[in-house]
């Protein structure tokens, strides 16, 4: 596996920079994937995006000392649970994390100013799951196709209108803008 | 008018992709289909077509093939994908204003792929080719769009 000091390394060689002074750091796919997060990702003061998708990683950790991180991009990895958020929950705009193991959406009601939410391929089964994201009143953007509540809505627009009736707020879901006919329907339909 | 000259460098990236799977024929799925362990260059274009699709994945477990590391293929989804009969159609339809940067991300290490070129497409099959220049020509358009339509409000 490689670690964290080795894959911000390959980003140092690669790029010719230096990783604390970097606004973005990417350090996605690994070869060997990265398997633990840990706190020489601390480091990275200037860090707003920190890139860590195309791993092996099971769980957020290390988080604490990364003071500007805005997007933390985290897909296809094999996270179960939203943990190991709350050193970043002040500043985190945007978490990207499809292609995870996750079942609930606890622990996402503290990341209060997230817009962006990208969830595809997880593990999302129960509408109350999604009533969680009710506390996210800034977020904009969700993502949520392929989880097993999607698929099991997939024939119909009864997913859409769901979404749009518990987050009036949404602007967009699965790529496409939510319109006010489908956050009318959903409210009638959500109550 | 600046934004337009600009989505204009997408261009000919979109028309050669629109060229490309106008160009793939019945036959070509049917030959790919033959292979049971198909060159390594084609999984892992289709894994670059899955992900695009936000078609379920394989985790990331490293696999040596001749030479080249890569990730384990989900190439029998794939043949399952190419089984469907708007597989074509449904790529030339593809919303490819909805990508997003995650999509991009997850990408990358595909299209990072010193395989991944429509060279060595070019040895495997005319599916490959139309498949590898289909990304590619996602990635551009989204990488280009996202410079370009903030622009436009």
């Amino acid at each position: 596996m490689t670690s964290i000091k080795d894959a911000i390394k390959n980003f140092e060689t690669k790029t010719n920079q230096v990783a604390t002074e970097c606004e973005k750091v990417l350090l996605y796919g690994q070869l060997p994937p990265i398997m633990k997060m840990d706190s020489s990702l601390g480091t990275l003061k200037a860090c707003k995006h920190l890139a860590l998708s195309s791993n092996s990683i099971e769980k957020i950790s290390g988080l604490k000392g990364l003071d500007s991180l805005e997007v933390l991009s985290i897909g296809r990895n094999q996270i179960k649970k939203l943990e190991g958020l709350e050193d970043v929950s002040a500043t985190l705009k945007e978490l990207w994390m499809s292609y995870n193991l996750i079942e609930k959406f606890n622990g996402i009601e503290k990341l209060t100013n997230l817009t962006v939410l990208y969830f595809s391929n997880n593990l999302i089964a129960k509408w109350v799951e999604v009533d969680r994201l009710r506390e996210l009143v800034k977020l904009e953007e969700l993502l949520f196709v392929g989880n097993p509540l999607f698929e099991a809505h997939k024939p119909t627009e009864d997913f859409r209108i769901n979404v749009a009736g518990r987050l009036p707020w949404l602007k967009k879901l699965d790529g496409q803008p939510v319109d006010d006919d489908e956050r009318e329907r959903g409210k009638a339909l959500v109550g | 008018e600046e934004v337009e000259r600009d989505l204009e460098a997408a261009k000919p990236a979109l028309v050669e992709a629109e060229a490309a799977l106008n160009a793939i024929r019945p036959e070509d799925i049917k030959s790919l289909k033959a292979y049971k362990n198909p060159p390594v260059v084609i999984k892992i274009i289709f894994d670059g077509v899955l992900l695009l699709r936000r078609r379920p994945v394989l985790k990331c477990q490293m696999v040596e093939e001749k030479s080249t590391l890569c990730y384990k293929d989900n190439y029998s989804v794939s043949v399952t994908m190419m089984n469907e009969s708007s597989f074509l159609s449904d790529l030339q339809n593809f919303a490819k204003e909805s990508i997003t940067d995650e999509d991009i991300e997850l990408l990358s290490p595909y299209v990072e792929n010193p395989l991944f070129t429509t060279e060595a497409a070019s040895k495997a099959s005319g599916l490959a080719v139309g498949l590898c220049k289909w990304v590619k020509a996602m990635f551009t358009y989204h990488c280009i769009a996202k410079v370009v339509i903030p622009k436009m409000d």
